[in-house]
């Protein structure tokens, strides 16, 4: 590199300031690119033109949209392709410009899902978004790095001489016209940079453009080969690809492990110093933050931005180099709220990764995920997926895992309330529902004991879980039509080899997942069925039923027992961990092993995201939980049970078997202390003692109701402050009062 | 053999190193002014009363034996006819009514310390025997100390104390360390603060820290110990012979607040000590040990 790499320290606030007056004019209308397939030959032919075909033209015309170069910034991936500044949180509802445009062009689905939706979720039965999971996708970054788009592009010419399937031919022919398209895409950008060097008054701004201008004519048309070729790469693959696709990539790569070559190359080769890949480091995890409005309209669900960090190499040795220490020391240093930061810890870890991040976990930044590979990549394993592969998790938005190039999955589409099972099964909420579906209602009254009614539960909730799969298989058949994705496609292993798109199952691994919501509330209310109804015979399932009805009207004491006189998970132990042990276990029966349409399977998983709040409208429970009060989030106890009692959770921990549950089982940590309270070692160990529990996935979040309170109270002075929303981070005081009212009363009752 | 504990609290983290898992053990002998753990003063059980959640069911006077809870405007309750047995509180599903204080056998403490050995372990933390003044029950504390060594678990004892020499003598063997209570300097002070004289208090630190790992623990209340003689007098007892690890202050909170309005007794008003007195106490001492401000 001749030129020398933009200071970030020097530049960082004209860096923000370009972003911000650029990206607020956001949307940008989408010059006659969105107009294009639309009007002329889609509108009424739509039916007819194929699905790849329809997609191709997209990719066509972004060649056309302007590309835009920020002088401050060493990156180039802006297209306009008329997307939204808060853009593609979740891929639907679709974005504007030209990467929703198919989406929109075949918008009658939407229609038809929601009716059929909406019927389970005013029966707070499920949630769910849309028909599959547009939002947390991965690029496979390891592919374009090793075989640049060209690679791609001579990977799909060669398999479409070879076949003859007109499907095949049609997903390889957009295949090669998205790679070219990007390739066009890089040109323009190379040509933009070298304009607006020509004007360039500022030496240094004006190496910056030459720099791209140079990069852009060669990358990612060719492999990169440098620090800076690579951590470009990411980002143009990840914004561009996600512009026209129209889906939420999520993940933004597995950085140390992906980044750490070309580092080490270039610093031994004299080509980049430590501060220079520092300062590349840093604009490049500012990105998210300097694009989003996060402030003043923060989108829903945060930017789903995720980056790994740690973790291992496809061989199983443990990744931590020196860019693992400048991404943690960015993180220390600065503060971010995008990506999140995503660390993959194992035993083989030195000493020193632990402690970085337990100095962040303790300085309160809380956009710190905790994943644990010995629990992680056996389950994987488990599912018959090969070790190297399993190896390279990584974790979508919040905290789906994926496999790193070869796995495409749906992992949080479907919030299902595990309470609404139960209470079907009791017989309470379930007007109409036995003959909507065809089934046969429970007859529970006739279980001689807890055993005969838990396998009685096990069943229904299977039975019903089956039901709706089916229902969504149906709706995954729509999803190549309405959207297929041939360019993200190429980048995944098997596609091309296939000739088959993601959305066919063209991916070497196709999975799914439901998300079992309240599970802690399910624990809860099936211990207190087996004390108070069979063991203490307090109550007979009937009267149950009609507590439960009246939502505990007139049966105050009833629901006091319910709530404080039976033990609770996470609070209590012994025989209430067995329960939740054995549940953990049979709920694995009950949410996988289903087949999808896309030659892949249903894994199981515990994570809630937004789904504790979402499905609230489930009726009272058996716990004493009143209707309209949330359910459990994650692996989490019940929101009354008190605050977090860390070393019961991690005791109950300690009795489930996550290896079972492949898509995740999130213990969301709130905290109640305030930043620097405690040593960073305190937090070490919470972190170690997660590892020896066999926990498999845990969210920081330090928040001191006092503190959440006075910034409420003062809100401009605590601008800063960033909290741990259900799986993403976020400006406290930006958040809704709802939002922070439940925070704040969370961690409140200690 | 039972003790009487009034509260196991696990991932302690301000009573001693590392992640701590905190027993108190119920009475004391000393009747501190600013106590924030008013239910750890009497020996013996206690009914506790929460100002809310009562759904005014009435089975707590159908189950009181004394007539000590009875249904009323006044708040139901004559304190003098409570014998504590606790009737009340096992009927009272909303968990209004509370007994602080339950007779533990050894292994069942043991058993609740035992949950933690990760935490202890990740952490350098351990347990902690707090109170109240846990070395009133020697018998049970001894005993408590030789499970805990014979299991590897780092022991600590919070102690103000004001208890013979021949109980710490007991317990040396199996202590790892001391939280030392100093609650004031001088004599007259202690006495009008605690009720009691500190000369006992003084003679077992001297002594203590010539044999034991020491933490000092000063409570810093405005009015109390903020004077300078009292930062002097501080200083006198410290510069004794013999090794500190560490001195903590402890800025006074008024967390105690609500227990005094479930014992249905009034809640002192005591204020933190001014930073600038924290300040000067912190540089006053810190020659004799690191000073770290709780």
């Amino acid at each position: 590199m001749t030129e020398r790499v933009l200071s970030f320290e020097k530049y960082r606030d004209e860096f923000y300031q370009e972003f911000e007056e650029y990206y607020a004019a956001y949307p940008l209308p989408a010059p006659e690119a969105e107009h294009m397939p639309v009007d002329t030959d889609i509108g009424k032919k739509a039916a007819k033109t194929k699905p790849c075909e329809e997609k191709s033209r997209i990719y066509r015309a972004a060649v056309k949209c302007p590309v835009h170069v920020f002088r401050y910034f060493p990156f180039y991936y802006e297209v306009c392709t008329g997307r939204a500044r808060n853009g593609l949180t979740a891929g639907f509802p679709p974005e504007p410009g030209i990467g929703g445009t198919m989406m929109r062009n075949h918008s009658a689905i939407e229609k038809r899902f929601f009716d059929f939706r909406d019927y389970y979720k005013e029966r707070n039965l499920f949630i769910s978004f849309f028909f599959t999971d547009f939002a947390h996708h991965c690029i496979g970054y390891e592919k374009v790095l090793r075989l640049g788009l060209n690679g791609l592009s001579d990977q799909a010419e060669k398999k479409r001489k070879n076949t003859q399937d007109a499907g095949q031919v049609s997903f390889l022919d957009s295949v090669i016209c998205g790679c070219a398209a990007l390739k066009r895409i890089a040109e323009n950008f190379a040509r933009e940079a070298a304009e607006m060097a020509g004007r360039e008054k500022d030496g240094e701004v004006r190496g910056n453009l030459l720099r791209i201008a140079r990069t852009a004519a060669r990358v990612p048309a060719e492999a990169p080969e440098t620090f800076y070729e690579a951590l470009n790469t990411i980002w143009f693959m990840r914004e561009i690809v996600m512009g026209l696709e129209g889906i939420g990539i999520a993940v933004i790569g597995h950085f140390d492990r992906l980044l750490y070559p070309y580092y080490e190359k270039d610093v031994r080769e004299g080509r980049l110093t430590r501060q220079e890949a520092k300062d590349l480091l840093s604009f490049a995890l500012n990105l998210t933050d300097a694009k989003w409005d996060l402030r003043t309209d923060p989108p829903e669900g945060g930017a789903n931005t995720a980056m790994t960090i740690g973790g291992c190499d496809q061989e199983g040795r443990p990744v931590y180099n020196e860019v693992s220490r400048m991404i943690l020391e960015i993180f220390e240093e600065q503060e971010l709220v995008n990506p999140k930061l995503q660390a993959r810890i194992s035993r083989n870890h030195p000493a020193e990764f632990f402690e970085r991040l337990a100095r962040i976990a303790g300085r309160g930044k809380n956009v710190l995920s905790i994943f644990n590979d010995e629990v992680l990549i056996p389950a994987q394993v488990r599912q018959g997926k090969e070790l190297q592969d399993s190896r390279l998790y990584v974790a979508g938005g919040c905290q789906e895992p994926v496999l790193s190039e070869t796995e495409v999955n749906c992992r949080a589409y479907i919030y299902m309330s595990l309470p609404k099972l139960l209470l079907l099964t009791l017989g309470v909420g379930e007007e109409g529902f036995w003959e909507h579906e065809g089934l046969e209602p429970v007859q529970a009254d006739s279980c001689r004991d807890f055993e005969e009614f838990y396998a009685c539960f096990l069943g229904k909730a299977r039975q019903i879980v089956h039901r709706v799969t089916g229902y969504f298989n149906e709706w995954e058949r729509e999803w190549y039509g309405y959207n297929p994705c041939p360019l993200y496609s190429a980048t995944i292993t098997g596609c091309i080899e296939k000739g088959l798109d993601m959305t066919q199952g063209g991916a070497k691994y196709n999975t799914s997942s439901f998300s079992p919501v309240g599970f802690g509330t399910l624990v809860d209310s099936l211990f207190a069925v087996q004390k108070v109804v069979y063991e203490q015979k307090f109550l007979t399932l009937h009267e149950l039923r009609g507590c439960l009805n009246r939502n505990f009207e007139g049966s105050e004491r009833t629901r006091a027992y319910l709530a404080n006189r039976v033990d609770k998970w996470g609070r209590d132990s012994g025989e209430i961990n067995r329960l939740a042990s054995r549940l953990a276990d049979d709920l694995t029966l009950v949410f996988s092993g289903m087949p999808n349409t896309r030659g892949g399977w249903f894994e199981n998983s515990l994570f809630t995201n937004t789904g504790y709040v979402s499905l609230r409208g489930t009726e009272a429970t058996p716990d004493g939980r009143r209707r309209g009060e949330i359910l459990s989030r994650g692996i989490g106890p019940g929101e009354a049970t008190g605050h977090t009692n860390l070393s019961r959770i991690l005791e109950g921990l300690g009795a489930l078997n996550l290896e079972n549950h492949p898509a995740s089982a999130v213990l969301y940590l709130d905290l109640p202390y305030s930043p620097n309270q405690m040593e960073p070692r305190i937090y070490e160990a919470v972190i170690r003692s997660f590892l020896d529990a066999g926990g498999s996935v845990f969210d920081f979040n330090l928040t001191d109701a006092e503190v959440l309170l006075e910034a409420q109270k003062n809100p401009e002075q605590y601008a800063n402050l960033v909290v741990r929303v259900w799986g993403f981070s976020a400006y406290f005081t930006a958040l809704d009062r709802e939002l922070q009212d439940e925070m704040i009363a969370r961690n409140r009752s200690h | 053999m039972d003790g009487m504990i009034f509260d196991i609290q696990h991932f302690s983290v301000h009573d001693g190193p590392g992640i701590r898992t905190t027993v108190f053990f119920k009475g004391c002998n000393l009747k501190c002014l600013w106590c924030h753990n008013p239910e750890s003063q009497e020996a013996s059980p206690q009914l506790l009363i929460k100002g809310q959640g009562c759904i005014a069911c009435g089975s707590c006077a159908a189950a009181c034996p004394t007539g000590a809870r009875r249904l009323g405007d006044d708040g139901g309750f004559i304190p003098d006819l409570c014998t504590g047995c606790g009737k009340c509180a096992s009927v009272c599903y909303p968990g209004v009514l509370e007994i602080s204080g339950e007779a533990m056998s050894v292994s069942k403490v043991m058993e609740e310390i035992r949950k933690d050995g990760s935490l202890y372990c990740n952490s350098g933390g351990g347990v902690t025997f707090s109170g109240g003044e846990a070395m009133l029950q020697i018998d049970f504390l001894e005993e408590l100390l030789r499970e805990c060594v014979k299991h590897g678990i780092h022991t600590t004892v919070d102690t103000a104390g004001a208890v013979p020499w021949e109980s710490f003598r007991r317990i040396l063997p199996y202590t790892s360390l001391f939280l030392y209570d100093l609650k004031c300097a001088g004599g007259e002070v202690h006495r009008r603060a605690t009720g009691a004289d500190n000369r006992l208090i003084v003679e077992n630190l001297n002594r203590l820290k010539e044999t034991a790992d020491v933490w000092i623990r000063i409570p810093c209340i405005k009015g109390i110990n903020d004077s300078e003689a009292e930062r002097e007098g501080f200083r006198e007892i410290l510069k004794k012979p013999g090794k500190i690890q560490r001195i903590d202050l402890l800025a006074y909170h008024s967390f105690g607040e609500g227990k005094y309005r479930m014992l249905g007794r009034s809640a002192p008003e005591f204020q933190p000590m001014d930073a600038v007195q924290m300040n000067a106490l912190k540089d006053a001492l810190d020659e004799y040990a690191p000073v770290a401000v709780l």
